[in-house]
């Protein structure tokens, strides 16, 4: 079982690595309208990034309906299990 | 007196509405149909087999293909019939992205099940029926109606509908005299700086213009407890190309995004770069072309998908650039694209390409090339109405902030709507009767 908190904190790291900014601390219910850099623009760039880091594959719709931080989190631990299993 | 005839319909739809136990969405549904009607009854019946059609097919992707196909053929025959063949094409360029944006949501990932009377509601509904918001699926399942009288909303939308018809009777429709003395003969052959000036000044008025429909449609919205997307987020204020473009038709925009931006980006992302690139083009071209089958359109979209395909690569690189500058640059770039976007044709934007970067064309007489043609001609009293107007418009967009969050108070402002109601009778331009310039989409 991946930890959420592990997946979290990696995500993190992700994110900082990605926008440049080093102040950037996400949760589980931050959305992408909290960071200002976050926009349609990069959001597919953003998910490869996140993908390249957890060795998994979203699909299209997943992405789409991606709420927030916690249901990406949520996707990642899944795939990751499915991975492990 | 067809004016008439709407009140009347209208007052009688929002006292039955809020009157009567009858079912609301039932009666805002036959309100928008004889109001349809009147206007052009080959529309509404348009409206109502399109929707049928798209409830039809929203189960299978094959399906959907043929009802994707079946609105094209609609698309196409109206934008090159016989004029008085295509009257069923009112508002068919709005609705029918939305039944569309249904089936690809079919085609992509599972079948759909809107109910018929739901679509018809989203495609119909009055006031948005002639150009938008465009909805996104999830909008049209989210888009709601209260019979419950609720006398914020009913406020709000008093407020947004005197603060819509003060922004284009007074500002839009009277900027609309300066630029269309520049746009309305294209043949001739004014100056560069006061072609420059007129898209300027054109950029201003088509914000102006079709964001006080967005106002007007959406207090009548409120007036009845539906609330509709917000179609504009001060966009004159943006100190880049995607900021502008993130506050400017926003539902159009929106659609693209998720239909065709998204796609290709999530499809291209192991070559983010290259696929965010292909996918601003892509989405910026459709966007040309939706308006309309014309080479200036086109041009247009494709000037604005390098504009901000080019600010992308730049901000990829880290370079940044200073707010005031980014402003100044961005209302320069789209005023530039603007100009294709108002010739339309081929032909006209070469003669405006030509005129600017004609030599001979950059010697001019500020007094007689620039201001008499911008002022229409040298009536010293026109002058004196038209520097009026573009004062009250550089007062307006510097206040621009203070009076949109006046125009969304929900307590009814009687100095706010006294004094812009004032400002209507003073300054408005009652006869010119320009149009509704997104109406014609």
């Amino acid at each position: 079982m991946v930890n959420n908190k592990y997946i979290l904190k990696r995500l993190n790291s992700v994110i900082k690595k990605f926008f440049k900014k080093e102040e950037l601390s996400i949760t589980p219910s931050t959305t992408a309208e909290d960071i200002e850099e976050w926009d349609s623009l990069n959001h597919m760039s953003l998910i490869q990034a996140i993908e390249q880091e957890f060795e998994i594959e979203f699909d299209f719709f997943e992405v789409m309906d991606f709420e927030n931080i916690g249901a990406l989190i949520e996707s990642i631990q899944k795939k990751r299990n499915n991975t492990f299993q | 007196m067809n004016w008439v005839l709407y009140i009347g319909i209208f007052l009688a739809s929002i006292i039955t509405f809020y009157k009567t136990k009858s079912n609301g969405q039932n009666i805002l549904l036959a309100t928008s149909i004889v109001l349809i009607s009147i206007l052009s009854w080959q529309s509404a019946l348009c409206v109502i087999i399109l929707t049928g059609i798209t409830t039809l097919l929203q189960d299978s992707k094959t399906k959907a293909w043929l009802g994707i196909f079946l609105h094209l053929i609609f698309i196409v025959y109206a934008a090159f019939g016989k004029k008085e063949l295509t009257l069923f094409n009112v508002g068919l360029s709005y609705y029918s992205l939305q039944n569309i944006g249904v089936f690809l949501l079919c085609i992509r990932h599972k079948s759909q099940k809107y109910s018929f009377k739901d679509l018809l509601f989203a495609n119909a509904f009055f006031p948005k029926f002639t150009s938008g918001p465009i909805l996104l699926p999830k909008e049209i399942k989210a888009l709601e109606y209260n019979s419950e009288f609720n006398s914020k909303n009913f406020n709000c939308g008093i407020n947004r509908i005197v603060f819509g018809f003060f922004k284009k009777i007074v500002l839009a429709d009277n900027l609309h005299i300066i630029t269309n003395t520049v746009f309305d003969d294209k043949e001739v052959g004014f100056k560069g700086v006061t072609i420059l000036l007129a898209s300027l000044l054109f950029t201003v008025e088509m914000y102006l213009n079709f964001s006080a429909y967005t106002d007007i449609i959406l207090g009548f919205g409120k007036l009845f407890n539906v609330n509709l997307k917000e179609n504009f987020k001060i966009p004159l204020r943006s100190s880049s190309v995607s900021e502008y473009w993130k506050k400017t038709h926003i539902s159009l925009i929106d659609w693209l995004t998720q239909n065709f931006f998204y796609p290709i980006s999530f499809q291209l992302r192991k070559n983010p770069k290259y696929g965010i690139v292909i996918g601003i083009l892509t989405t910026f071209i459709l966007s040309g072309l939706w308006h309309g089958l014309y080479a200036g359109f086109l041009i247009w979209g494709l000037l604005n998908g390098i504009y901000l395909s080019t600010e992308f690569l730049l901000k990829k690189l880290g370079i940044h650039m200073h707010k005031l500058i980014g402003w100044i640059l961005t209302i320069l770039f789209i005023s530039f694209s603007n100009l294709f976007f108002v010739a339309k044709s081929w032909e006209n934007s070469l003669n405006f390409i030509y005129q600017i970067f004609n030599y001979e064309s950059w010697s001019f007489n500020w007094e007689s090339d620039v201001f008499a043609v911008l002022g229409n001609g040298w009536y010293l009293e026109q002058q004196f109405e038209l520097g009026m107007i573009l004062i009250l418009i550089f007062l307006f967009l510097l206040f621009e902030k203070a009076l949109e969050k006046a125009s969304k108070s929900t307590n009814l402002s009687i100095t706010f709507i006294s004094i812009l109601t004032l400002l209507c009778f003073l300054f408005g331009s009652f006869n010119d009767g320009a149009e509704f310039i997104y109406m014609q989409f």
